[in-house]
């Protein structure tokens, strides 16, 4: 069959379009029942498994040529395989990147979501290596198939509250578990618990890709997504006492850099373009080298 | 002023380069030909085929190039390929008792019909380094016997089968529909069907070495090499148009069929059963691996008790993909600030609280 | 192959299939994401009667040979069925009880209740149903809530067979079961995914 794509000998987007067909009604499915993860034939990548392969067939199978791409990894564009997956779409699909949150129509990430709240013209593609946030609680697949046909999510909650038991708190920093619209309890993928509060009632379309455990999820826009938690240990995210030493920011997670073997260290926002963003305005953190003067 | 690190642009496109100048070795050295790989690595070749799941001698022989010799980034390179290929039909069955053979052998019989054929193969053999071939140099050429167009080389097990002390082969049902690992996601439990398929592209050293697990006793049953039988089988397609099979070329196939003895349960009399391992080229070792697992997998269709390892499917098969596996392996070399970020946090956290509840004590203490 | 020969008698398809495609499944899952949103779908395709352009785009892009489908026996022409295999592949079944996609005319009796709504492992395993339609508005007398939908949205939809909106309603009845609804115009979709619920509101 001949391709068609800009990359020569390769289809639009690398994907061949039988895949992309499946992937699509897996999509489908998947934004139909919020939360549940729909299994599907997840193709070798020219990346490797663990990298962010479902991601990738999902953003393949959702592409435009004329959609503007930025693809993220901690929070950052250039990072390198936050660089390499740009570069691969750029030359397989040649659609437009950017690093601009605002900018972008669709969104890849892994381990963040921007500060920036997203728009309604925006679509948010997760890379997520564990599906199932039952997996480290019952690592059968035939069982926690069970648990989520019956709802059946006691499990998680005992862990929880076994952290509390042991703790005084929740020791779940990162994929912290959701549910959503009521129903399906959801991993997040590892975004710090920081940013599950940006998944409820957003605006933009939430697409989850597992590519090597073959699973396809979705979050609606406007949909309720909960984190767990008890009415006497309410959900809370991370705070700092430190803002971004760059530009100041308070509300913003944060990155611990090691600057010397001396204990320096500095604290700057992970979304790097949230921080750009920023410092382009005027606003100055400690460590910014000018003097802090506050655009406010 | 602190710069935040960059450059990641810039560094891919040097690691890239360094990379292949390491493929590349001294160039003093002559460069090695995907022909040279094809003919003279034709076992890497083989198993990149095997467990890439593609049959193309060059595409493999090209990948094991790229990949410096790496047989599981041979084996991902050939995968991610096959994915950007259409899929146009499905051939007809192959039938491997109408192999061409190259080696055939039995363990279980001293002699059978069509008879015990050695062929290429390591075994007896003195594994001993020839310093000979390192100054290379053609081989002593092989006897070869008249070829006998009449031999027939009926299937070891088929022998066994008319006495009644085997059992079928299959469940006979040649209309069910074959399962494909490669269009529908993995769904437990899993037939017999997709757990082949999971075993021949699963990982020959992992694969290997549940077969030896239940050798040592995780999952009962001693087995025997019924049949090894090795050459080139033809491959047949319907095309829609013409309404009638023709043959579009042949393939190399190692196809192993074990043997264990089964005590018989409330349902079936007291039998042998089968195990059976299939692999592109030759792939002895993989064939007959598979073959064990295979035969252990049976446990739960045989009625037996799930005891070990290599009777778990979801183990078994969650696990024996090296695409699969390495990936995720391999992807803990990614950042993992914003997470850990969080784990720092909540230790040092936890700590404080830890301290201060000592401090608390102590205080008390005093 | 074989089938072409007749092709000359068969409209043609996507100008551009991977482009094309891409950009009706956008417009196709935006109206999932959205239930109650009117999308305009891109194309130019000149499919047989009596399916329309926007019908013919969404089901050449969802539909092939692993799927099945369902047609109504309206929808089922000489034309509309060649125009399918020959675009598509896909196997045509008699049993809605079969089928991945099910594409009827408005006016028609679609059989929702023979539908396969999954199970509860799989509620995947279901069927979309795909209603060809005259008239979609998102403003009229039917009130949208559920995932997708920021407060409520509107949808106006003509014509639909006497008790369609019963019929859906028991489908979805037992989330997560359900079917999942795609209505397309001459030139737009909507779509209701089996979270949506729907009352009519008179007046």
């Amino acid at each position: 069959m001949t391709a068609t794509g800009p990359l020569p000998g390769y289809n639009f987007a690398y994907l061949n379009e039988q895949t992309k067909r499946m992937i699509r009604r897996a999509l489908l499915k998947a934004v139909a029942i919020p939360g549940y993860q729909v299994p599907f034939a997840s193709r070798e990548m020219p990346m490797p498994y663990g990298w962010g392969t479902g991601g990738m067939q999902v953003t393949a199978s959702i592409l435009m040529p004329d959609d503007t791409l930025k693809v993220i990894d901690q929070g950052a564009d250039d990072t390198t395989n936050a660089v390499s997956i740009r570069n691969f779409f750029a030359k397989t699909a040649a659609v437009e990147t950017t690093t601009a949150t605002a900018q972008a129509s669709v969104i890849q990430t892994r381990h963040r979501i921007p500060e920036e709240p997203l728009r309604e013209d925006q679509i948010l593609v997760y890379q997520v290596p564990i599906p199932e946030p039952l997996r480290f609680l019952e690592p059968r697949e035939t069982e926690t198939r069970k648990m989520h046909a019956l709802s059946e999510y006691g499990l998680m909650h005992v862990k929880l509250y076994e952290d509390i038991a042991r703790y005084g708190h929740i020791a779940t920093t990162y994929a912290y578990p959701v549910e959503v619209d009521g129903r399906y309890v959801m991993d997040p993928s590892p975004t710090p618990k920081f940013d599950n509060p940006k998944m409820d009632d957003c605006a933009a379309l939430q697409l989850f890709g597992a590519g090597r455990e073959k699973r396809i999820y979705a979050i609606p826009p406007y949909t309720k997504v909960i984190s767990l938690d008890f009415d006497d240990y309410p959900f809370e995210v991370q705070t700092w006492e430190e803002a971004c030493g760059l530009c100041g920011a308070r509300d913003s997670y944060l990155d611990e850099v090691i600057l010397d073997d001396r204990g320096g260290r500095l604290f700057c926002c992970s979304d790097t373009d949230f921080c750009e963003k920023r410092r382009a305005m005027g606003y100055r953190g400690a460590m910014s080298g000018e003097p802090q003067e506050a655009a406010e | 002023m602190y710069v935040a690190v960059k450059g990641g642009q810039q560094a891919i496109a040097n690691a890239h380069k360094l990379s292949a100048e390491e493929r590349r070795g001294n160039p003093d050295v002559p460069e090695i030909g995907v022909d040279q790989i094809d003919q003279q690595l034709s076992i890497a070749v083989d198993r990149v085929m095997t467990e890439g799941s593609l049959y193309d001698r060059q595409l493999a022989a090209l990948a094991i190039k790229q990949a410096r010799g790496d047989m599981i980034e041979a084996i991902f390179l050939v995968r991610a390929s096959r994915t950007t290929l259409p899929r146009f039909g499905y051939s007809v069955p192959m039938e491997t008792s109408d192999m061409a053979i190259r080696r055939r052998i039995s363990a279980t019989f001293k002699d059978i019909p069509g008879g015990q054929v050695l062929g290429p193969t390591f075994d007896y053999q003195h594994r001993l380094i020839d310093p000979a071939l390192a100054e290379g140099g053609a081989p002593e050429p092989a006897e070869t016997a008249p070829a006998d167009v009449d031999a027939q080389s009926p299937k070891v097990l088929g022998l066994l089968g008319q006495e009644g002390l085997m059992e079928a082969a299959g469940d006979g049902d040649d209309d069910a529909e074959i399962g494909d690992l490669t269009r529908d996601p993995l769904d437990f439990p899993a037939d017999r069907d997709l757990r082949l398929q999971n075993l021949v592209r699963g990982d020959e050293g992992f694969i290997l070495s549940l077969g030896y697990s239940t050798q040592r006793g995780y999952a009962r049953g001693h087995a025997f090499a019924g049949e090894i039988r090795m050459g080139e089988v033809a491959v047949s397609f319907v095309p829609e148009e013409l309404g009638f099979e023709i043959e579009i070329g042949e393939v190399a196939l190692t196809e192993c069929e074990m043997v264990t003895q089964f005590k018989g349960s409330s349902k079936v009399p007291p039998q042998f059963t089968r195990g059976y391992g299939l692999a592109f080229g030759q792939c002895e070792r993989k064939a007959m691996s598979m073959a064990l697992v295979d035969r252990a997998l049976r446990a739960g269709e045989l009625g037996e008790d799930r005891v070990a390892p290599a009777q778990d499917e979801e183990f078994v098969m969650s696990h024996s993909d090296s695409v699969e596996a390495t990936g995720f392996v391999e992807h803990l070399k990614l950042p993992h600030y914003v997470d850990f970020q969080a784990e720092l946090e909540l230790v040092r956290r936890m700590r404080a609280e830890a301290e201060g509840k000592q401090a608390g004590t102590g205080e008390a203490a005093e | 192959m074989s089938i072409a020969t007749h092709s000359a008698d068969i409209a043609a398809g996507f100008a551009d299939p991977p482009v094309d495609s891409a950009q009706v499944f956008r417009a196709v899952i935006d109206a999932m994401s959205r239930p109650g949103k009117v999308v305009p779908v891109p194309g130019d395709l000149d499919p047989p009667a009596p399916m329309t352009p926007a019908l013919a785009a969404v089901v050449l892009t969802l539909a092939d040979f692993d799927t099945q489908l369902w047609l109504s026996p309206e929808f089922a022409t000489d034309e509309v069925l060649a125009f399918l295999r020959f675009h598509t592949g896909a196997s045509l079944v008699d049993d809605p009880a079969d089928a991945a996609f099910a594409i009827s005319l408005g006016r028609e009796k679609a059989p929702i209740a023979d539908l396969p709504r999954g199970t509860p492992a799989y509620p995947d395993r279901s069927a979309t149903l795909i209603v060809q339609v005259e008239t979609l508005d998102d403003d009229g007398p039917l009130r949208l809530t559920g995932p997708g939908i920021r407060q409520e949205s509107r949808l106006d939809v003509a014509p639909l067979p006497e008790g369609f909106w019963q019929a859906r309603a028991d489908a979805v009845g037992d989330f997560p079961l359900g079917i999942d609804v795609i209505f397309a115009s001459r030139t737009h979709v909507a779509a209701l995914p089996r979270t949506t619920k729907v009352s009519e509101r008179r007046g």
